[in-house]
């Protein structure tokens, strides 16, 4: 939030000096999809290794085992543009902090026969096959738990 | 790490210009605290320690995996542009029937920077490129020393989460009952020097409404278009169009001997299944990317255990990092010969370091195409005769 908070009010500080003008994001028309709108992600999440096809699926195939998903690693896979604001410079560069976005990653599956396999993990896969758009939660998660000491 | 001591039989004399060439400069920053994660006293793995990694506390040992996976990248790119690379071990979600390993991505991304010196300005308008990227090809940093990748490690691995399964802290193939770090990181890492795309492949939009750089380099071959050139119920389509989804860019279209399947219409193939797998689509080549031995690439939807970079470091090339050799020599004069002379042997793109009376003169890679070889390095005259030792890691097996 304290970044975001900084964004904005550099975008603020950039309107108020004279002939500094603040540009839209490339120049170009914001394509941020009006029909979607923040909404919690839904907790106990599970995904599951499909023993027909051997890749991971949001819906449980017969037979198959699963393994739980946080909302904290939902939000970092998340592919959601929602809240994340170009900061734009006086000399035209433009940024975007990700906010822990965008992550891609890896999970190992173990299948119902004790099999393990070690596939990818990314935002969409969260949204399929409902082809549904989850969105980021609009708070950052929680700082993570830190390792017990060991 | 073992050194293979060999020797090298110089096959001809040759004086360099002076070109400076820079590796890029991965710079891990570690974000736990004392006494946990990469810092943890914990004893170390002794399979581990068995298979060369030298670390005496386990926290020495996941430090000195990590570190591996950023000085291969780092031999294989150049920047002038330190990369911060942060990293923590953290408990991410994990129980008896999987677990999350890891998780990498650019903390940012940028656009339509203007130049610095030595450097250029954006090279495409009104496009996102990741931290590390942008910072490269501008050759100054874009945002004052800030860390440019994010990654993390599951550190409940270690304690026994995942029943009979532990972090591998070694290099080369982890052994039954082990998960490798290494090669783990070395995947997540590529994904935050830009391999990926920022589309929302569900919906085709593209990120804040402008393209990424990645996504440029994409054609669908049943439809003649370029992602760029897409409406998003197009890239939608296209990022389910098994088969027809295409990498076009000239590095990696110019590389296309290095695979044996996966390439068709003279480009290579990316993944892209139906239906959408959103953690696999579209920023993995396809899995029928392979070599003439079978061995897989690097970046494919799943972890095969016989995985080669094959295309990836071009695909890097495509989209602004330069090879750290480009500015080297290229002709054959300017390449010594290695032959074994004990143990083992030098596998096709392993690393090397050339050493000359025990300074280190040149790192670079093996080729088994015309014998084995590496360049040397820019301004340095070698003598008729000369011998040299290098150490090698072959046991990345990369």
């Amino acid at each position: 939030m304290l970044k975001l908070a900084i964004s904005l009010a550099t975008v603020l500080c950039l309107l108020a000096i004279p002939g500094v003008q603040a540009e839209p994001a490339f120049q170009a028309p914001y394509e941020i999809d009006q029909q979607t709108t923040p909404s919690p992600m839904q907790p106990g999440y599970r995904i599951y290794l499909d023993p027909e096809t051997g890749k991971l699926t949001s819906t449980a195939p017969p037979a198959a085992a699963g393994f739980a998903i946080s909302n904290r690693t939902l939000y970092k896979f998340s592919t959601s543009d929602i809240n994340l604001i170009p900061e734009i410079r006086p000399d035209g560069t433009q940024r975007v902090d990700l906010r822990g976005r965008f992550r891609q990653g890896s999970a190992i599956v173990r299948d119902t026969d004790g099999n393990t396999r070690i596939l990818r993990l990314g935002g969409d896969m969260f949204t399929s096959p409902e082809g549904a758009q989850i969105q980021a939660d609009v708070t950052a998660p929680k700082d993570h738990e830190p390792e017990a000491a060991r | 790490m073992t050194p293979l001591r060999i020797t090298i039989a110089l096959l001809a004399t040759c004086v360099y210009s002076q070109i400076a060439v820079a590796d890029a400069d991965l710079v891990p920053v570690y974000l736990d605290g004392a006494g946990t994660g990469f810092n943890s006293n914990a004893t170390p793995h002794a399979l581990s320690t068995s298979h060369g990694n030298p670390g005496t506390t386990l926290g020495e040992q996941r430090r000195w995996a990590f570190e591996q996976a950023l000085n291969y990248w780092e031999r294989r790119l150049d920047s002038n542009v330190p990369i911060r690379v942060e990293t923590e071990m953290t408990n991410l979600d994990c129980d008896a029937f999987g677990a999350v390993l890891a998780a990498a991505g650019p903390n940012s991304v940028y656009g339509n920077w203007s130049a610095a010196a030595g450097g250029s300005a954006a090279p495409v308008a009104n496009t996102w490129y990741g931290e590390a990227l942008a910072n490269r090809i501008r050759n100054a940093d874009l945002d004052g020393g800030s860390n440019d990748i994010g990654s993390e490690f599951n550190a409940q691995i270690d304690a026994g989460c995942l029943p009979g399964f532990v972090w591998y802290y070694g290099l080369g193939d982890a052994p039954a009952g082990t998960i490798s770090f290494h090669r783990t990181a070395l995947h997540e890492i590529a994904h935050g020097l830009n391999v990926l795309t920022l589309v929302n492949l569900t919906t085709g939009s593209r990120f804040v409404g402008a393209d990424d750089i990645y996504m440029t380099f994409l054609h669908d071959h049943s439809t003649g278009k370029n992602w760029k050139n897409m409406s998003n119920a197009e890239r939608a389509i296209s990022a389910v169009d098994s088969n027809d989804l295409h990498w076009v860019g000239g590095q990696v279209t110019a590389s296309l001997g290095q695979i044996s399947s996966g390439k068709s219409g003279g480009h290579a193939q990316m993944y892209a299944p139906l239906p959408l797998e959103g953690g696999s689509s579209v920023s993995h080549w396809d899995t029928d990317v392979d070599d003439a031995s079978g061995n897989s690439e690097l970046m494919e939807p799943a972890a095969t255990g016989s995985e080669k970079m094959l295309l990836t470091d071009e695909m890097l090339h495509d989209m602004g990092w330069n090879d750290v050799t480009a500015n080297n020599c290229s002709f054959a004069s300017d390449r010594v010969t290695v032959s074994t002379t004990n143990n083992g042997t030098v596998n096709n793109n392993a690393c090397v370091a050339l050493t000359y009376d025990g300074a280190t003169i040149n790192t670079g890679t093996t080729t088994a195409t015309a014998g084995q070889y590496i360049q040397l390095q820019d301004g340095f005259n070698v003598q008729t005769g000369a011998t040299f030792s290098a150490n090698t890691d072959p046991d990345i097996g990369l």
